[in-house]
């Protein structure tokens, strides 16, 4: 009875060769501890920042793709205040003129989730705490890499919906090249807020849950929070505002401490950086070079004739849209077929290899040849699946089909040899199926054991039926 | 000690070495140290080895830069690479940076030669050279004197002898000021001109490196090899093309326009720094100027607003001295991170520099932003739209440089407030982001030099040290005399 | 007026540990110095903007391309105390905000 209220504050790590203030590179991962800095970067005295104009550019395109308002003039303000991994113990951030501000993203269940703003700023390094040891190690290698951050209006109402927000913002992130946007590499990162009321009543107290590192834990965890505060309504109490971190073994929140005052930040304007004056000429070429945003694709994918279902989960996720439009270039007879592969066989591959479509060596030329192989009546479907492995190792089908003599098996006469002796060699079998012709498909089957999967199985089917007269 | 451009002018044609040159002045410098205190790092080795390395581009026909052999002495608050870089304070006693202020690599490209970090007010936080962690500093005109601050071991490099080009900054006068005190010229440059990339920062909307010398040639010289865009520092000039040394030819006053500004020139200075303020009119009018009044409403607003910005921002370029990576620590390991970094700025930050941090962190904190430090920027505009306006009508504005000369060690520092309304005349330039120079203008008081102040509009830099350069051929030698001090 | 409670605020936002005696003498030079900057505050300034960089630049960008970092060895002679190329720095208690 208890209805949910949750927002979402979500952290990107933008896509540039640079990092966002220095000229050091954006992504340091593997590298060695602080071998990727620079004066900068580490906030050595006399140091001074400089505006990635790269980082500046992608958050202006992610703004206008979340259908946010974009000033006229933007600029950096300091936030202070003392974080063990921040050199300058302040974050060059954004405060009262961000890249982007009142946007939206509409969910697929026609509900409207607001997005209050999207910033630019500049990420911390980390540290490591070795067990039982009264020290910490600093790496500032991330220190200074360029970061969008953007905050949703508390709108969303479900664990569900959030997630689905999540993925949006992901493949719309993919789909630009602002972000890989991908939790597992820390590319993404998102915390909670959520609070639980009776519908009609003002919005309750709300917690604040970090350290989620994967979608499925932000579902979770609000999952987990929505029927710990619940309960505790019930039962009479009431809930303290406080930071939680997600145990993702126990799945539950734990406390990681209460809200003190709202920590004072004290914003000044940034002086060592010039704000930045956008003007309609910069916001004109931006939108002329946006590459194609998630929603136009699926628009784009019904209209080819993609079932629903299908479209969505390939327009939303960036390697897939990819590589599909790759192969409606060589191949654009049954776009569906394309989906069914694409969403079944290969995802299945994927899943169970636990690997991404990007490092596979399936070229979207191979699997647009496969397609017409079935067409033509070349090989099975069967067939087709079993060689699938290959493929997505680099093997041509037409070559491996040549090689193997995996072709179709659909000469008339062949088949009717091969029926004969099946008949032959089953004599029961035919007995049963003459007596109930439903049963034809286990006669079927021994015929395409027969042919090694190679024979056309509607061919074979009208045979059978043809000479067993049923 | 010669001047620079005579110093590189007998070094590039071989009449001397750079060597030679670069001895001398080492020898000089540890002749004053004792008993003036003006240096916190002596890189002897180093000196000499870039001396050397002239010297055999010389030998070799190669082009040795318009600077050969010139020595600098450098305050300690810029950075170095190789030489330790301490801002005067027990927080970066052990800091040795690795990698030049780009002042510094555009000077050393040139030929010039460091031959000492200078002594400084903590951070450049100090108007007599007093707040160092180092030791103070003192006047070579009188030794129990301060030298003025925060850029004092800068001044008196100058002034001693020891070298005839010294590197400052200037935040709030600190250039100015002790270039008065101690009887020489001190420029700070229009915001921007300078690169203040490797210069460790105390306010950064304020913050500008400046030169002291005897001689507008020198300054001219220097200028034109370090001012100019520099794509580090995102507060540089754009398009800037320095002409120092080609403005300096057309050195005429006729028809210039000059407004004594009303409201600093009256009550509040020493008698002795009117009477060179008088003896400047009379010099002006002289050489063809045309000298007039003119009013600066804000102006005594200055002080209460430069004490409000300056230490809003130094609250914030400070708090990465934290004692975690290169600053000092003090306090074991296992009393945690927060409480070692309380500790070790506790202990390795001086008294005016916890000063102005707290007040710093009090005029940016939650519930007062709009009544100080927003309040603070708006006035800002304020004197900064005074200055717009007198120079509609004026060419330059003049000042005294500061309302008194050097006083006694000791004499101020008990009340911070009294020490900083010294500042009245200088901390406008600064705020307004214009350029400004403090001309030697004779004695003051108890026989101790003092200046005036000459302010011109951003980017008229070249036509000030044109200026400058006038008032110092009226002047022939009595212009900037070394002080008298033997050591 | 700054109090006492205000100080302690004021030096932990600053992370300074500061003795009681001179944390009292500090409060009485604020509150003496903030008195003096009243002045300021009865200024009419309705209408202006605030001026926070001096001189007007708009737009000033670095093109995004990698300059070689600093040799990992001149950032480790930089540290108080390292450990495999980490800084080593006292204990955190709470990592993450």
């Amino acid at each position: 009875m208890y209805e949910p209220v949750i927002g979402l504050e979500i952290h990107l790590a933008m896509k540039t060769k640079s990092k966002m203030f220095c000229a050091c590179p954006a992504d340091s991962f593997g590298q060695e501890a602080n071998s990727s800095t620079c004066p900068v970067c580490l906030g050595l005295p006399g140091s001074l920042p400089t505006i990635n104009y790269e980082a500046i550019e992608k958050a202006l395109m992610f703004s206008l793709a979340l259908n946010c308002q974009v000033p006229d003039i933007t600029q950096f303000h300091r936030k202070n205040y003392y974080y063990p991994d921040s050199p300058y113990n302040y974050q060059i951030s954004q405060f009262d003129k961000p890249v982007g501000e009142h946007g939206f993203i509409d969910l697929s269940n026609g509900r409207k989730i607001g997005i209050t703003r999207c910033h630019v700023e500049n990420d911390a390094g980390r540290s490591v705490h070795p067990a039982y040891a009264n020290y910490s190690l600093v790496d500032l290698n991330r220190a200074g890499a360029p970061l969008i951050e953007m905050v949703t209006e508390p709108d969303l109402r479900d664990p569900e919906d959030a997630r689905e927000f999540l993925q949006k913002v992901r493949a719309i992130a993919q789909a630009l090249g602002v972000s890989d946007a991908n939790p597992e590499e820390g590319k993404m990162r998102a915390d909670v807020n959520v609070s639980v009321r009776l519908p009609g009543e003002p919005f309750g107290t709300k917690v604040e849950v970090k350290n989620l590192n994967s979608f499925k834990s932000v579902q979770r965890s609000l999952e987990h929070e929505i029927k710990r505060q619940s309960r505790i309504l019930e039962d009479g109490g009431s809930i303290k505002q406080a930071t939680l971190g997600w145990d993702e073994g126990g799945q539950k929140t734990y406390l990681m401490r209460t809200k003190e005052e709202a920590a004072d930040y004290r914003y000044f304007p940034e002086p060592d950086l010039p704000p930045m004056q956008i003007g309609q000429n910069w916001l004109e070429a931006i939108k002329a070079k946006t590459p194609e945003l998630p929603d136009l694709k699926l628009a784009r994918y019904l209209a080819a004739g993609i079932r629903e279902y299908d479209a969505q989960i390939l327009a939303f996720d960036h390697q897939l849209a990819s590589f599909l439009d790759e192969v409606l270039k060589h191949y654009s007879e049954d776009a569906q077929a394309v989906a069914n592969w694409l969403n079944g066989d290969i995802t299945g591959y994927l899943n169970a290899e636990a690997k991404p479509l990007q490092t596979t060596s399936l070229s979207p030329e191979a699997l647009a040849k496969l397609l017409k192989l079935i067409d033509t009546n070349t090989i099975s479907g069967k067939i087709a699946k079993d060689i699938l492995p290959e493929l997505m190792q680099g093997a041509d089908p037409e070559k491996l089909i040549a090689e193997r003599g995996l072709s179709q098996v659909t000469d008339s006469s062949e088949i009717e040899a091969l029926i004969e002796s099946v008949l032959a060699e089953n004599p029961e079998l035919v007995e049963r199926v003459k007596a109930n012709p439903k049963a034809i498909n286990a006669l079927l089957g021994q015929v395409m054991k027969a042919s090694k999967g190679k024979a056309n199985p509607e061919i074979v089917r009208s045979a059978l039926s043809k000479k067993l007269a049923i | 000690m010669m001047f620079a451009h005579e110093i590189a002018e007998q070094v590039r044609t071989g009449k001397r070495s750079a060597r030679a040159v670069i001895e001398e002045s080492l020898a000089r410098a540890d002749a004053v140290q004792a008993e003036l205190n003006a240096f916190i790092s002596i890189p002897r080795a180093a000196a000499l080895a870039a001396a050397d390395a002239i010297d055999k581009k010389i030998a070799n026909g190669e082009d040795p830069g318009v600077l050969a052999g010139v020595p600098v002495v450098v305050k300690d608050n810029i950075c170095t690479k190789g030489i330790r870089t301490t801002a005067g304070s027990k927080s970066l006693e052990h800091f040795v940076p690795p990698y030049n202020a780009t002042v510094i690599e555009r000077l050393q490209a040139a030929g010039a030669v460091v031959v000492a970090k200078a002594n400084l007010d903590e951070f450049g936080m100090g108007s007599s050279n007093e707040n160092s962690a180092y030791g103070p500093a003192r006047n070579p005109w009188d030794a129990s004197r301060v030298p003025g601050g925060s850029s004092g071991g800068s001044a008196v490099a100058v002034s001693s002898g020891v070298a005839p080009i010294a590197l400052g900054t200037d935040t709030g006068g600190s250039v100015r000021q002790p270039a008065a005190f101690n009887g020489i010229i001190g420029y700070k440059p229009t915001y921007g001109r300078l690169s203040r990339y490797g210069v460790i920062a105390f306010a950064s909307s304020l913050d500008q490196v400046g030169v002291l010398a005897r001689s507008s040639k020198d300054i001219a010289l220097v200028m034109d090899v370090m001012a100019g865009h520099d794509e580090h520092d995102a507060t540089s000039i754009p398009e800037d093309k320095p002409q120092f040394l080609a403005s300096l030819n057309a050195a005429d006053l006729a028809g210039i326009k000059i407004g004594l500004v009303t409201e600093l020139s009256g009550e509040g200075n020493t008698e002795g720094v009117l009477a060179a303020i008088s003896r400047t009119k009379d010099l002006l009018s002289r050489l063809g100027a045309q000298v007039g009044e003119v009013s600066l409403p804000n102006a005594p607003y200055g002080i209460a607003t430069y004490y409000l910005v300056a230490p809003a921002e130094a609250s914030a370029n400070l708090a990465r001295y934290d004692g975690m990576v290169y600053s000092t620590r003090i306090g074991e390991n296992a009393l945690g991170q927060a409480e070692v970094m309380m500790k070790s700025r506790g202990a390795t930050l001086g008294p005016e520099v916890r000063r102005r941090i707290l007040m710093g962190t009090y005029a940016l904190s939650s519930g007062y932003y709009d009544a100080y430090y927003g309040k603070a920027l708006k006035v800002r505009r304020l004197i900064a739209n005074d200055l717009e306006k007198a120079f509609s009508e004026f060419d330059f504005v003049l000042t005294p440089t500061t309302p008194t000369a050097a006083y006694k060690l000791g004499e101020k520092s008990s009340d911070p407030l009294a020490m900083y309304l010294d500042d009245i005349d200088t901390v406008l330039a600064n705020l307004a982001g214009i350029a400004a120079v403090s001309v030697p203008a004779g004695k003051a008081e108890e026989g101790m030099p003092c200046g005036v102040q000459f302010l011109a509009p951003a980017m008229q830099d070249e036509k000030l040290i044109r200026l400058l350069s006038a008032l110092e051929l009226a002047q022939g030698e009595t212009f900037a005399p070394l002080s008298p001090f033997k050591g | 007026m700054i109090s006492d409670k205000d100080m302690e605020h004021l030096k932990t936002l600053a992370r300074l540990e500061i003795a009681p005696e001179e944390t009292h003498h500090l409060k009485d030079d604020l509150n003496k110095i903030m008195d003096y900057f009243e002045q300021i505050r009865h200024l009419d300034t309705e209408g202006i903007e605030e001026l926070a960089r001096p001189v007007s630049l708009h737009n000033i960008f670095r093109e995004d391309k990698i300059v070689s970092p600093l040799a990992p060895e001149l950032v480790k002679a930089l540290a108080n105390e390292e450990e495999n190329g980490f800084f080593k720095v006292p204990r955190t208690v709470d990592s993450s905000d």
